[in-house]
Order: structure tokens, then sequence, then C-alpha cells
């Protein structure tokens, strides 16, 4: 290669460059120009510089009311006066008014609008309700496009954060406050608690997902997240998986547990639990279920983990460093913070030290010990619900669920219990696996104390076994995302 | 639930506030692209917008998840294009149009130099010829990737390139310009 050969400033490829754009063999067949482009190398640094200052502008940049479209308020609203939309019922009935529905439909001043509208929508409801019906098959068409606006985390930008909740939940406002994540100095990860002084556990049923996002555009831009940018529960929750609904054949139940343990890779001797909630989908899709409200499941909801001594230790929950849920979290003028609706999905992750398994509690204070069902340590719960002494049991731990009905004050409980079949990690489902890759990766980036032997290497690999249930190209993006992360760590 | 079991079914993720959640996150997004390519005309963005999400509710969401954003966009641009062929205008932009949009202000308590380096920017990109507004929001603003802009706005990809990279360094230049 001749060394005068210099990159015009009017390449492309430098912008191209400079925003990840590039596939992996022309990005490095670029970079190897650049090494003998000093003038290049700083122009690529000044065009980093601007896309970021065009970004930070951009974001704040006004943003339409909310409130203008609301498919969700009244099926199809027609007409211009979207003014008169307010917050509307929390509940609206199951079936709108179809008269009253398609008249408003014709208010429309211009029938083109109209007959397609109508068209879409009389196809909308053969559609769907084929659709409640159809077994999908994942497809891999594109990789995924998924929108939130944000802004880099950066010492300047410190305003409140609005997340962006997946799947049934109810985020405050697409695009609100500008996206802009509030900078946390870190916090650290949570640290093993020993089971005799902490036998329970608990997490939030919501989580943002603004954090994925985030650290897909710092990387995207050559950028390395910083700590408090990485929220790994909420990295984990970004992604969807295959849980199945509870059955609703005898009683309603609001919430179906799926529940999977399997050595944690990145430290083979602990154990890894996933638990993943799924709430009861709707009944059969209508127009009116598609454009109307989610239907509530449960209220108050208050999740608990409690650990058996007999088969665990130590356990870690993964995320969640900051577990008080923020008041930006749940800002939301439509719904209450603990009402919870149809199809909402959560998954949290434990890594647990069995008993037999040499351990240390950082902080040096009780040493290690088998325990008995007799010891005192026993959570009170326990023995005050059955009134007699708990049996030894193989449970390796029980999630408990508190909720009450929509409509209701009573409270009521559901049980899951866990059992661990030593299963490794290499016969543990396709979506195990990628959850655990994402918890890794997210551990690398935060350099956690508890990453254990991953590497970004390890994390692909992971990724790669989880990639078989990949509707919409998600985990597939993720793959190329570890990708890019590695490549600014070689930088 | 028994103990210990996994969910190895493979089950029909059914996805009942798949258009919820699309007209969450991108009701707002895309009022102000279609605004944008309708040249501030918010009233006649809103129906488009409007027609474009029932579109979507025609769409079994299996086809189009994890490209939804995509998909929004480019119905959107194409139900513009519509409206303008009808009223005898064939292109989305007179070539060398710059919109006159005016710049808004940025929210209030950033800081008096940051709003002002904010505000300087947002009417840099505001003089920009409207094409390259276009891809500049898409990328920067809306966070496609060149491939997602290039199939939204049916541009190569080398087209979108060129045009991003042509208006970078041109703001990066009028910027640092403005600095002095």
């Amino acid at each position: 290669m001749s060394t005068s050969e210099k990159i015009s400033p009017d390449d492309p490829r430098l912008t191209a460059y400079a925003l990840g754009e590039m596939e992996p063999a022309e990005h490095s067949e670029f970079e190897k120009l650049l090494k003998q482009d000093a003038a290049a190398r700083v122009f690529v640094a000044e065009i980093k510089r601007a896309t970021h200052r065009i970004g930070v502008a951009l974001a704040r940049e006004d943003v339409p009311q909310v409130g203008a479209i609301r498919l969700e308020q009244a099926a199809i609203i027609a007409g211009r006066n979207f003014g008169k939309l307010d917050g509307g019922p929390l509940r609206s009935p199951e079936v709108p008014n179809l008269r009253r529905w398609l008249a408003k439909l014709f208010q429309f001043p211009q029938l083109y609008f109209t007959i397609s509208g109508l068209a879409a929508a009389c196809f909308a409801i053969g559609f769907i309700i084929w659709q409640a019906n159809y077994r999908e098959q994942p497809q891999m068409q594109y990789t995924e496009v998924d929108l939130t606006k944000f802004v880099p985390a950066n010492a300047e930008n410190v305003a409140e954060a609005k997340t962006e909740p997946e799947g049934g939940q109810q985020p405050a406002s697409a695009e609100s406050a500008a996206g802009v994540v509030a900078l946390e100095n870190g916090g650290n990860d949570n640290a093993f608690l020993a089971v005799t002084s902490e036998p329970l556990s608990t997490f939030p049923i919501k989580t943002g997902a603004a954090a994925y996002a985030n650290v897909r555009h710092l990387i995207g831009t050559g950028r390395h997240p910083p700590r408090g940018a990485v929220r790994i529960e909420e990295l984990v929750n970004y992604f969807p998986y295959q849980y199945a609904p509870p059955e609703t054949k005898n009683v309603a139940l609001p919430f179906a547990a799926h529940l999977e343990v399997a050595s944690a890779p990145w430290a083979p001797a602990h154990r890894l639990v996933r638990i993943g909630l799924k709430g009861r989908e709707a009944q059969k899709l209508s127009v009116a279920a598609a454009g109307g409200p989610l239907p509530p499941i449960a209220k108050d909801v208050k999740l608990q983990v409690e650990f058996n001594p007999s088969q665990v230790q130590a356990y870690r929950l993964i995320g969640y460093e900051n577990r008080m849920p923020r008041k930006e979290d749940f800002n939301n003028d439509r719904m209450d913070a603990g009402e919870i609706q149809a199809g909402h999905t959560v998954t949290a992750l434990y890594e647990v030290v069995p008993a037999g398994v040499e351990w240390k509690p950082e902080n040096g204070a009780d040493q290690l010990k088998y325990q008995t069902t007799e010891s005192s340590a026993l959570p009170p719960m326990a023995k005050a619900r059955d009134g007699r002494k708990v049996a030894v049991s193989d449970d390796l731990l029980t999630l408990r669920l508190h909720y009450k009905e929509p409509d209701g004050e009573a409270g009521k409980q559901m049980e899951f219990p866990l059992r661990d079949t030593g299963r490794t990690f290499d016969q543990a489902s396709a979506d195990f696996k990628f959850a655990a890759s994402v918890a890794a990766f997210g551990m690398i980036l935060r350099d956690s104390p508890h990453k254990g032997a991953a590497t970004l290497a390890h994390v692909t690999e992971w990724a790669q076994a989880g990639l078989v249930n990949d509707a919409g190209g998600y985990r597939k993006e993720f793959v190329g995302l570890v990708g890019q992360a590695e490549r600014l760590a070689h930088n | 639930m028994k103990a210990g079991d996994v969910n190895t079914q493979p089950t029909t993720y059914e996805s009942p506030s798949f258009v919820q959640t699309a007209v969450e996150r991108h009701q707002a997004p895309l009022l102000r692209y279609a605004t944008r390519l309708l040249h501030g005309d918010a009233d006649r963005a809103r129906d488009v917008v409007q027609d474009t999400f029932v579109r979507l509710m025609a769409q079994p969401p299996s086809q189009i998840d994890g490209h939804v954003a995509e998909w929004l966009y480019t119905v959107c641009r194409n139900r513009v294009l519509d409206v303008f062929r009808k009223e005898g205008r064939l292109k989305l932009f007179e070539t060398g149009q710059a919109e006159r949009l005016t710049a808004p202000d940025p929210r209030p308590g950033t800081g008096m130099e940051q709003a002002e380096s904010h505000a300087a920017m947002l009417e840099l990109i505001g003089h920009l010829p409207a094409n390259q507004q276009e891809v500049i929001r898409l990328k920067f603003q809306s966070g496609f990737s060149y491939k997602e802009i290039s199939r939204i706005t049916s541009l190569s990809v080398s087209n979108v390139g060129f045009l991003i990279h042509t208006a970078v360094t041109r703001l990066r230049r009028e910027m640092a310009g403005q600095a002095d």
C-alpha cells in the first residue's frame, strides 16, 4: 500500500466508519487505510464529535403532543378534532359501540382515508382473529428496528429519564424529555447475600427498557457506555422470551411462572436461575381489543423469592442495582403504578451459590456451614404459615407472587417452587442461554466483580446458542452489537 | 407448573399489545417525521399517521415484528407521496429547497451556553437541503441504520452514506466556523 494514498475528506466512508455502519471486513480494510493517514484519523474523530452534537441537538427538538393520536383510547377515532381526546377511563368496555365507531370513521374529511381505513379495518378483523390461532414460526427477514430516542450519557445531560418498557407495559411517552438518560454514578453490582441472614429477595415486576437502546447507541458511535447506563435487568428484559401464558381452564390465574436453573456459564460452580413471569393474554382479539386499552389482570403485585438454606448458601440478584422503582418508571398518567396489564412479561436472573461449594461472604461475617431445617434462621413465614416444622426440601427456592384482582381488595397469592435437576449450561434452553449472554455482556461492560470468566467472545458464543428463537431479529442484532463492542475494546 | 420445569414447547408468541406498543413508541416521532415531509402541515400529518397505524393493524404481527419502526416510516412516507401525487407534485422535495420551519427552542434548564449551541445546531440542520435533513433525522433522531434508511427512502445505501457524510461535514464546518 503506497504511503501517499490519503483519504479524501469527501470520502463518505469516513462517516460510515465513524458511525459503525460498515460490515466487519470493510471496517478492517478501512481501518488499515486509516493507520497510514493521520489527518484522516483526526477527521474521523471530528466526525464522531459532530454526530454526537447533532444527535444531542435533534433529541431536544420538540415532539408533537403525544395525545394527538391514541388508538387505545377509543378504537379508531376519525375526524380532525384530536384535542377532544382526554385521558379516558382506564377500562373501557370490551366491545365499543360498533355503529358509533363506524359513524366516526365516516367523518373523515377525505374519503380516500376513510375508504382505506375501513378496508384496512375489515382486513384487520380477519387477520387478527386468524393471527390469534396461528402458530408462529420465527422469521428473521430484517435486522431489528427498534426506535427509542436517547442521548448518550454525558456529564452535561442530567435530566429526568423516561423509560420505554416493552411488551404489555405502558410507557409514559415514547419520546418525552428528549429521551435523556439520567447519569447514575454506577451503583455497585449487588453482592452475594448469605441465605442465613437474608433468605428473602424481591424484585420489581416492571422494568424499563431504555438502557439497551442507549448502550447500543453509545457502542455504535464508538463510546464505552458508563456504568450507570448499563442496567442489566433492562438489557435482559428488552428481548422477548417465549413464556407460555397461564392455562385458563379452571381458575383464571393472572400469571404463569417459568423457572429454569442450570450452571452459570461464567462461574460453572454456581447455578443460574432464570425466573420468567407471563401475564394472561387478552381474550380472542377483535378490532376493539386491538385498538382498545389492554385489560389489567392484577394490581398491587409483589414478588418474593425464598431460598432454601439446605440447598443454597448465597445468592445474587443480577441487575436491579437501584431496586427502588424510580418515580419516572411509573410516571404514567393512564395507569396505576401497581396495575399489571395482560401479556406483561418480566425476567429476573439470580446467581446462586449452592450448598457444598466453597464460598465466603464478602464482608467475612458468617462462616460456611450446612443448615438444618431446625435452624432458627428459617424465615418466620415458613414457620407461621404451616404451624409445623418444615420438612427437608429439595427445592432450591420458591417464588411467591402476591396480588389483588383488578377490582378486588382481597390479597391473593401464587407459589412456584423450583427444584434443581443439575442441568449444565449446555442442557439449558435457548432462551436461558441467550438471557445469560445478555447478563454477561452487561457485567463485562460494567466491569462487574462478578463477571467471572466471561469474555465478549463467550458472550457471542452463548448468544448464538440462543438464536433459534429470534422472531424479529433482536437477538441477531445483539450479536452484532457484541461484535462492535469487541472492536471497541481492541482500539 | 411442575418444579424445575422448562417451557420447551414453542408457543404462539402472541402480542395483543402489538399495535398498542407500536402506537406508544412511534406515534410522536412519526408525527414529527410526517409533519416535516408535509412542510409543517400538522393536520394533514395527523391524518397520514392515523392512516399508517390503521394499516399496521392489518399486518400479521409475525411478519412485521422486529422492524415495526422501519415499516411505519416507509408506509408513512409513501402515504405522503400519495398525498403529493394527488396534488400534482411528483417529488417529495423540490431540489435545492430547504425547509423553512423554524427550529424550536431547546428545553429550559439546560444552561444558556448549551441551549444556544443546540439551537444553533438545529438552525443549521434546518438550512440543509430537505433530502439531507430527512436522512440526518432518520439517522440521528430516529436511530435507523444506513440499510434501514435506504429501505425507507428507496435510496441506495451508498447514496444514503453520501448524503449523511455531506451533511455531517457541512454541519461540522459551520459549527466550527460559528465557534470563532
